[in-house]
């Protein structure tokens, strides 16, 4: 699963959310503009990360298994329009190439997920939400809604999850057969109309509470240690030996 | 036959950080007939019972079987989940009850026939099936519901908190209607409410942290909730009466009804 927080002491769960959200956008970058080997050496560090991150590499695996038809897809697209040396005989449309670009286009895609698993497993959805408001503090009014309002839509998608488990087992009690588009829809309709009230319920009691928008006030301030630190420099070593080498 | 539960345990998660072992080696046996009461404070695990029962979800260990068989939701088992009212999707209530029971391989005639005759049994209005659920109240809504699981006719019939956030005079209408409707089909009733389990449960058990603490009548449930001193959890109207008892009243600590409270105390002799 890619997005659960699990509370622990581990080096990566002390970082600085901020901290781990600016690596995070770093690393994306590092994924991206990567060559085939430099990704193979991320793909070595993220298996290295995990545990020391508390979270086993099984789990992390795993957290790979809902997109797998996407993967799936990806390969299969570069597969059949990169043009090249054709595969075998008697598939002339799929190419040698294909199976290269497509290859490392989901290794990238992988090692991403890998990543950010990683990041929401040690950040607390507060410890993110904090990052967000930090940053987009520059837009002023603007940002810190706009931050708000991320960290809430995060801290509500394990609820929608629950919920549609909720109605998958309702739904199926009452005697729907869950397929096609009817059972689809036996799904969806209830979903909403339960999500629009909890999301209702949801500003009446920050109303109540004297929520407004605008600058957010914080009662602890975060310092960033020499942990962080660290983790930057790690991180600039990385880029060197990546881009620089 | 009866619900047979044998060494039930249930373990979400298993092998995650969040693993929560819900039922931990439960073993019950619910006759036939009546209603079974089912409470336990929030979290003790009544409502996983309840799915593992419906046979929604199997269970990590153990074994459940009604008269004899595996449960089968809508076929040998129905359940009602907490506020059903949120589940309807169609247009109109007619055509959600409708989908329901296609399913199950009924002709129109008979369809509509048990769509009648379930809404007489929770006591309302045929006209309401050509109106869209959102135009109707929770009350009224909950009783369609009730009408929905009902017109499948199931032989168990599991309630879980059917009466949650209703005002008093619809959940005094379910607590009627669940009397009524217990003399053809055996009702599981889920609750953390005592005083309604005291109203209309033949039976009972307690749930504590995923395990069954105590299971028998009402009458019993009272003493032994005294003995393990927890008084304080009963309904006031029972613990006014063991109050009554301390002072030398001789009354009986476990009435059910406030009727039955009255009558002891008018004949009562003050010592």
């Amino acid at each position: 699963m890619i997005g659960k927080y699990v509370h622990g002491s581990s080096s990566i769960h002390k970082l600085d959310p901020r901290t781990k959200l600016v690596l995070m956008l770093g690393m994306s970058l590092v994924i991206y503009g990567a060559s085939p080997a430099a990704l193979l050496f991320l793909l070595v560090f993220v298996l290295l990360l995990s545990p020391a991150s508390g979270m086993p590499v099984k789990r992390l695996l795993g957290s790979l298994r809902p997109v797998l038809l996407l993967f799936g897809i990806i390969l299969l697209m570069h597969v059949l329009f990169t043009p090249g040396a054709p595969l075998l005989e008697n598939l002339p449309f799929a190419t040698v190439e294909g199976v290269w670009t497509g290859g490392i286009q989901v290794l990238r895609f992988i090692l991403l997920i890998m990543y950010t698993s990683i990041l929401i497993h040690t950040t607390s959805p507060s410890g993110l939400n904090y990052a967000l408001m930090y940053f987009f503090r520059p837009l002023g009014t603007f940002g810190t809604d706009i931050a708000f309002m991320t960290g809430v839509a995060m801290t509500l998608i394990p609820d929608l999850f629950r919920e549609i488990t909720i109605l998958k087992k309702a739904q199926t009690a009452r005697g729907y057969r869950l397929r096609g588009i009817k059972g689809f829809t036996a799904l969806v309709v209830p979903l909403l109309n339960r999500s629009f009230h909890r999301v209702d319920k949801l500003s009446d009691a920050l109303e109540s509470r004297c929520f407004h928008s605008g600058r957010r006030n914080y009662y602890y301030s975060r310092v960033l240690s020499g942990k962080d630190f660290f983790a930057g420099v790690v991180f600039v070593i990385i880029f060197i030996s990546i881009f620089m080498v | 036959m009866p619900v047979t539960i044998r060494h039930l345990t249930h373990i979400y998660d298993v092998d995650t950080p969040w693993e929560i072992k819900a039922l931990d080696r439960i073993d019950l046996i619910i006759m036939e007939g009546g209603v079974f009461g089912l409470v336990g404070e929030m979290g003790s695990g009544k409502s996983t019972l309840a799915t593992l029962v419906a046979g929604l979800e199997n269970p990590t260990y153990g074994k459940i079987t009604i008269d004899g068989n595996s449960p089968r939701p809508g076929v040998n088992v129905g359940i009602l989940f907490q506020q059903p009212e949120d589940f309807f999707f169609e247009k109109t209530l007619f055509r959600d009850m409708v989908s329901v029971l296609k399913n199950k391989g009924l002709t129109q005639e008979e369809i509509k026939l048990q769509i009648h005759s379930s809404l007489d049994m929770v006591g309302l209005d045929h006209q309401i099936l050509d109106m869209s659920p959102i135009h109707l109240n929770r009350g009224t809504l909950r009783l369609a519901a009730f009408a929905s699981v009902l017109a499948m006719r199931p032989k168990y019939l599991i309630l879980d908190e059917p009466t949650a956030s209703l005002d008093p005079h619809s959940r005094n209408k379910v607590i009627e209607i669940i009397n009524k409707v217990s003399k053809d089909v055996t009702i599981i009733y889920i609750s953390h409410r005592l005083q309604e389990i005291a109203a209309i449960s033949d039976h009972m058990a307690v749930m504590e942290q995923g395990r069954i603490a105590f299971t028998g009548i009402w009458q019993d449930y009272v003493r032994w909730a005294v003995e393990q001193n927890k008084a304080g959890d009963l309904p006031v109207l029972n613990q006014v009466m063991i109050g009554l008892q301390h002072q030398g009243l001789d009354v009986d600590p476990a009435v059910n009804s406030l009727e039955l409270a009255v009558e002891q105390v008018l004949r009562v002799k003050v010592p």
